[in-house]
């Protein structure tokens, strides 16, 4: 959220443009008619509201009688009668447009390109949904409200000069203070809003880490650091609050001050008048009732300012997302039908999260259909950017991904991630139960016995019954209620009913103690017989089993082949069985 | 029904409430200051009322009237500025002090409290929940005193005017507030529907936003967005009765105030016909009435944040009340060298035991391996070595010492454990690495404790070497890097005895050999138990431990083990084949 505050402020310095003001306007049907409505009585309540001041001013000036306490009454109510009715009608607007675009935001979002969603990070697109929309929903109606205003704040004006223009003309001098003084308010209000947001951002993370890491400083009896770095947190915290206190009652003192200033000149003009016989006695009562209309008005049309200005980050982060790239997944050719029999093929395929550093390079190299292949190599070789280019979730910087006769950037996406199935070393789960979670991917009805069939294979039917609900178990906020080793085998279960015709695995048996490991991979092979898996391994038992590995280095290929071409070919792959306690098996089989 | 439930079990917790207060060290001389600010404010107050009133009334008199007016103008506008800053800076202490409180006592609570809260609502306790206390303690508690102040200025001076003028003003009274305080509590009710909205939809979308890369593999986009939709209805919903809530709460407030209005009128009129009343006092008393009101409903609005105060008093007195380690007492630990003997330990996580009459022994100055299935103890064993958790019964001994009679401080602080989590805190490369060392390491110190984890080329190739941030918990660094770098810390403490906890596991199969060769080296001679569950790791121990199921099912030199237990048979399958 923090990030996305001032990655807004940025780009709104940078560029800010008027097209994606109206660009986002166009996107979704808006209500006109609700904030017409809502103008509308805000219009009449003007009038309500000047009718009312009549009364006001009777009563203090004594004159009591029953049609004024009756007039005063009826009015006051109708008042906030129509008050009702205007707000209901805005607020209903403001809600329908933030329903709207909130929805359309989500499935922008949902169909952002993995690249865009990296780079903007989950944290600023999910405050995004949350909270940027709020504020760029409520612009329409802040237009709408602010011509009210400035309506009522003339009208006012005009009743009060119509009273008494002299005094009224002392007043419009002190107009341009008003300004100054919002202008300051608003200035003080933006920097100390941004310091107190700044030293909240400073001091949540502060203990946000350094709870999470209780055990890490509990094991080095670190305690004693820990309290004095917290309290040091705290005093940060505590200077950001002095300040804002210094800077609030800074910004109520020339509120006030500007309202007494108003209040001293009429007391001072006004009594000069009375006395000179220019205004009646009862003068000073009438005026400042009128005066403090005009009063409210002017705050309110200010006030819709300051806050549309403050809607201009917010706006201007949607506008932009909306404007962006975004996947298309029914867009491209059909993929052939039918099981797919063919191979994987990059071509000349290089890509980089950062231009100047490729994580691969020039890669060429054949994925065959049908069988089982490894690929090893080091930490940030480039084994599971990869597989996200199969599956086209990355699309390469230049050279091609080929399904068969297919290119994997020309087909319909839908139907290309269809054909995959994932299992990665942390599978996240979503909130909901067991059998939710195994049958994710489907629509429709799924039959019990094919979720229970899936959570054989994945040997996650034992501890799933042993649950207390069985398959309608909670499984928790991203599967918190699961142990690790159990969401594996409910993610495994997951891919296993999507029946997919290509299984990508990395680093899947991870969390899994060896022996479920080789058991589930072993089930898993069985289960895909004459399907294409393609499996990144550390352990190399894993490894061998495959029927073709391929060793990277670096973003480039080494070797490719079966286990007893690449002893002799691959030294990375000898040097790998060797670590592993490998080395006689190795040199045997090479002899 | 509900409602009265609330307010019953209020009283239970004052008591705890006003003792946790008392140990969080109160800006009192503050908040001496601000009651006597407000208790000036309430008397300026009600002469400038008198005096506008006067104005108003067509009364003139620039020595009588006009100047007094504008003194009072003034110095209302200078004391409710310094009130206001008093009134801050109250706010600002009193959170600073909550906090400070706080933060000593969870600091010191012991790891299983840790364990059975959730990081995310500690967090909260110290962050929403103190300035929930110092908000009900500043805007609910001190204007009980400040409001009845200021009230009873105000119907004394009315009562200077005529004593039935103001019973007949306090019998007015309480049908507005009682509305007023029906409304607040409607009100909190429904922002109360809405915020829980509105953390469901966050969680939701939270949930799959984080997750992107799994709906776009799975293609269930349209689904995803269809149970986002759901969330922002349901949000959409509670924000249409909250309109109506607030909408249908300002006609009703008008009525209620039209009463009101009503009653003050038609009583003050009958003085004001005879004449009791002048036409200034009058104004003077009609102004008063309303300023009544207002004081009095303003703070029945206050009172409907004392129930989301409530819970976050409760919350924070649950930690205050927990009992602390006691970190200090016992004899100083210097070195932990020699073996570490399990003697009858009994250990147990809530109702299910985990080790019932362990004994174990770990020899001295060596490398122990303990291996095992998930959920056999392993890590809870590395614990309970480190004393993290206290024992059910039995003892633990290092060189023939029971352990407990050191204090937990120095007996902790003379063990090096690298934890599973590999902890990172945003910071340099060398904050992290010097964090909590207590020394500061010559640079070619730290460029050997990195060469050895084989991380030296990652700091060289940063610009700012050293000095290069690592992102908040190490976001920039991968799962490996921190690792290395977890590793490179515990080197540097130079440990006698040394406790590793899957520390290499996110390294790749060359960085796990290097990192092994250099433990071994700089360890030599010292004790090193570590957990691991993959075979390559395990290759590197002299001794080896198999737990299952809080037992040990073999213990012994490595290839004695590995040769006879099934479990390691079962690991090793096809990977000692060749030997």
């Amino acid at each position: 959220m923090k990030r996305n505050g001032k990655d807004g402020s940025q780009q709104q310095k940078q560029k800010f443009s008027f097209r994606s003001y109206i660009s986002f306007y166009t996107r979704f049907p808006i209500p006109w008619w609700l904030f017409i409505a809502s103008l509308v009585f805000g219009l009449v309540n003007t009038e309500v509201v000047l009718a009312i001041s009549k009364y006001v001013i009777q009563i203090n000036k004594g004159e009591l009688y029953n049609g004024v306490i009756i007039g005063y009454s009826l009015l006051t109510v109708l008042n906030a009668v129509i008050a009702m009715f205007s707000n209901l009608c805005g607020e209903y607007g403001i809600q329908k447009v933030t329903l709207r675009a909130r929805m359309l935001l989500w499935n922008k979002i949902l169909h952002l390109p993995m690249r865009e969603v990296e780079r903007r990070q989950p944290s600023s697109l999910i405050s995004g949904v949350v909270n940027d929309i709020t504020q760029a929903s409520a612009v329409i109606h802040m237009i709408f409200s602010t011509v009210a205003s400035i309506y009522g704040f003339i009208r006012c004006c005009v009743e009060m000069a119509w009273f008494n223009a002299k005094l009224s003309a002392y007043m419009l001098l002190l107009v341009p203070l008003a300004v100054g003084v919002f202008a300051l308010v608003g200035q003080l209000q933006y920097r100390m809003m941004l310091r107190r947001y700044e030293s909240l951002g400073a001091m949540t993370e502060f203990f946000s880490e350094h709870i999470s890491a209780a055990k890490h400083v509990k094991a080095q009896a670190m305690e004693g650091l820990e309290a004095e770095e917290g309290l040091r947190a705290i005093d940060e915290r505590y200077k950001a609050d002095i300040y804002y206190a210094f800077m609030e009652v800074l910004q109520v003192f020339s509120n006030t001050l500007y309202t007494s200033i108003g209040s001293i000149a009429i007391a001072l003009f006004g009594s000069d008048m009375i006395r000179k016989g220019q205004m009646p006695d009862t003068g000073i009562n009438d005026f400042t009732t009128y005066k403090g209309r005009v009063d409210q008005y002017q705050a309110e049309v200010l006030t819709h300012y300051q806050t549309l200005k403050g809607t201009q980050g917010a706006l201007q982060y949607v506008g932009v997302l909306l404007d962006g790239p975004e996947e298309d997944p029914d867009a491209g050719y059909d993929l052939p039908e039918g099981w797919a029999k063919e191979d994987i093929v990059l071509e000349r395929v290089s890509f980089g999260y950062d231009p100047r550093q490729p994580v691969l390079h020039d890669l060429s190299l054949t994925i065959p259909a049908g069988i089982t292949t490894a690929i090893i190599g080091n930490n940030g070789c480039g084994k599971s950017t990869l597989l996200k280019l199969l599956q086209g979730i990355y699309l390469p910087d230049s050279g091609r991904v080929w399904l068969g006769e297919s290119a994997v950037d020309k087909v319909k996406l839908s139907q290309l991630r269809r054909r995959f199935g994932c299992i990665f070393q942390h599978n996240p789960l979503f909130s909901g139960s067991v059998r939710d979670n195994i049958a994710y991917w489907e629509t429709g009805e799924v039959s019990d016995e094919a979720v229970a069939g899936a959570a054989r294979l994945a040997d996650a039917d034992g501890f799933i019954s042993q649950l207390p609900e069985g398959y309608d178990s909670d499984v928790g906020m991203g599967g918190a209620l699961l142990s690790g080793g159990q969401r594996q085998r409910v993610a495994i279960a997951r891919t296993l009913l999507s029946d997919p015709e290509y299984l990508l695995m990395d680093e899947a048996g991870a969390s899994l103690d060896h022996k479920s490991d080789m058991t589930i991979f072993r089930a898993v092979r069985e289960h895909m017989k004459g399907r294409t898996i393609v499996v990144v391994a550390h352990d190399m038992r894993t490894v061998m089993e495959a029927d073709h590995i391929i060793v990277l280095n670096s973003g480039s290929l080494e070797a490719a082949g079966t286990h007893e071409e690449l002893l002799k070919t691959s030294p990375t792959y000898r040097s790998y069985l060797e670590l592993q306690g490998f080395a006689l098996a190795g040199e045997e089989a090479g002899q | 029904m509900e409602t009265n439930a609330i307010f019953r079990k209020n009283y239970g917790n004052f008591r705890r409430f006003f003792s946790m207060l008392g140990k969080a060290n109160l800006p009192y001389l503050w908040i001496v200051g601000y009651l006597a600010a407000s208790a000036v404010i309430a008397n300026v107050g009600v002469s400038s009322t008198e005096y506008s009133a006067a104005l108003f009334a067509g009364n003139v008199g620039l020595t009588a009237v006009v100047l007094p007016y504008l003194f009072y103008q003034i110095l209302s506008l200078i004391l409710s500025s310094v009130s206001g800053l008093i009134n801050n800076l109250c706010t600002a202490r009193m959170d600073r002090n909550l906090r400070r409180m706080v933060w000593r006592k969870t600091v010191n609570l012991p790891l299983r409290f840790y364990e059975n809260n959730n990081p995310k609502e500690l967090l909260s306790r110290i962050t929403t929940d103190i300035s929930s206390i110092s908000n009900l303690v500043m805007k609910v508690f001190l204007p009980i005193f400040t409001t009845a102040y200021a009230s009873f200025v105000i119907l004394q001076k009315v009562s200077s005017y005529d004593g039935a003028l103001m019973w007949s003003l306090v019998a007015a009274l309480p049908v507005n507030i009682l509305i007023s305080f029906i409304l607040g509590r409607l009100q909190f009710g429904v922002q109360d529907l809405i915020n829980r909205r509105n953390a469901q939809l966050t969680a939701t979308v939270a949930e799959r936003t984080n997750n992107l890369m799994l709906i776009k593999s799975m293609g269930t986009e349209e689904k995803e967005a269809g149970v986002g939709g759901e969330r922002m209805k349901a949000s959409y919903r509670a924000a249409g009765m909250n309109i109506w809530i607030t909408g249908m709460a300002v006609p009703i407030r008008a009525i209620a105030s039209v009463l009101q209005t009503i009653v003050i009128i038609l009583v003050g009129r009958g003085y004001y016909a005879s004449g009791a009343l002048s036409l200034t006092e009058w104004i003077a008393y009609y102004g008063f009435a309303i300023q009544l009101t207002n004081i009095l409903s303003a703070y029945c609005g206050y009172w409907t944040s004392f129930k989301s105060a409530q819970g976050a008093v409760e919350r924070v007195s649950e930690i205050m009340a927990e009992p602390s380690e006691n970190l200090n007492a016992g004899n100083i630990m210097d070195s932990p060298t020699g073996g570490i003997r399990f003697e009858k330990v009994d250990f147990s996580f809530g109702s299910e035991p985990l080790f019932q009459g362990l004994d174990l022994d770990i020899p001295a100055g060596r490398i122990t391996a303990v291996v095992g299935p998930s959920g056999s103890g392993k890590t809870t064993l590395l614990n309970l070595i480190d004393r993290l958790y206290p024992l059910n019964g039995g003892s633990i001994q290092i060189g023939g010492k029971d352990t407990s009679d050191y204090s937990l401080s120095s007996f902790r602080r003379a063990l090096g454990y690298v934890t599973q989590e590999s902890v990172m805190y945003a910071g340099t490369i060398r904050d992290n690495l010097l964090h909590g060392l207590g020394r500061v390491p010559s640079d070619q110190e730290l460029d050997e404790a990195c060469a050895a984890v084989g991380i030296l080329d990652y700091v060289r190739r940063q610009p700012l070497g050293y000095d290069a941030p690592v992102g908040e918990s190490g976001a920039s660094l991968s799962g490996g890097q921190r690792q290395r770098f977890s590793v490179a810390r515990a080197l540097l403490k130079k440990p006698d005895c040394l406790l590793l906890d899957e520390a290499t596991a996110a390294m790749d199969i060359g960085g796990k050999a290097g990192v092994w060769a250099s433990i071994r080296q700089v360890m030599a001679g010292k004790t090193v138990v570590y957990v691991a569950h993959d075979a390559q790791t395990i290759r590197n121990a002299d001794y080896l431990i198999v737990l299952r199921d809080g037992q040990v099912e073999a213990a012994g030199e490595r290839e004695d083990v590995m040769a006879r237990n099934p479990y390691c048979q079962e690991m090793m399958e096809n990977g000692e084949e060749g030997r």
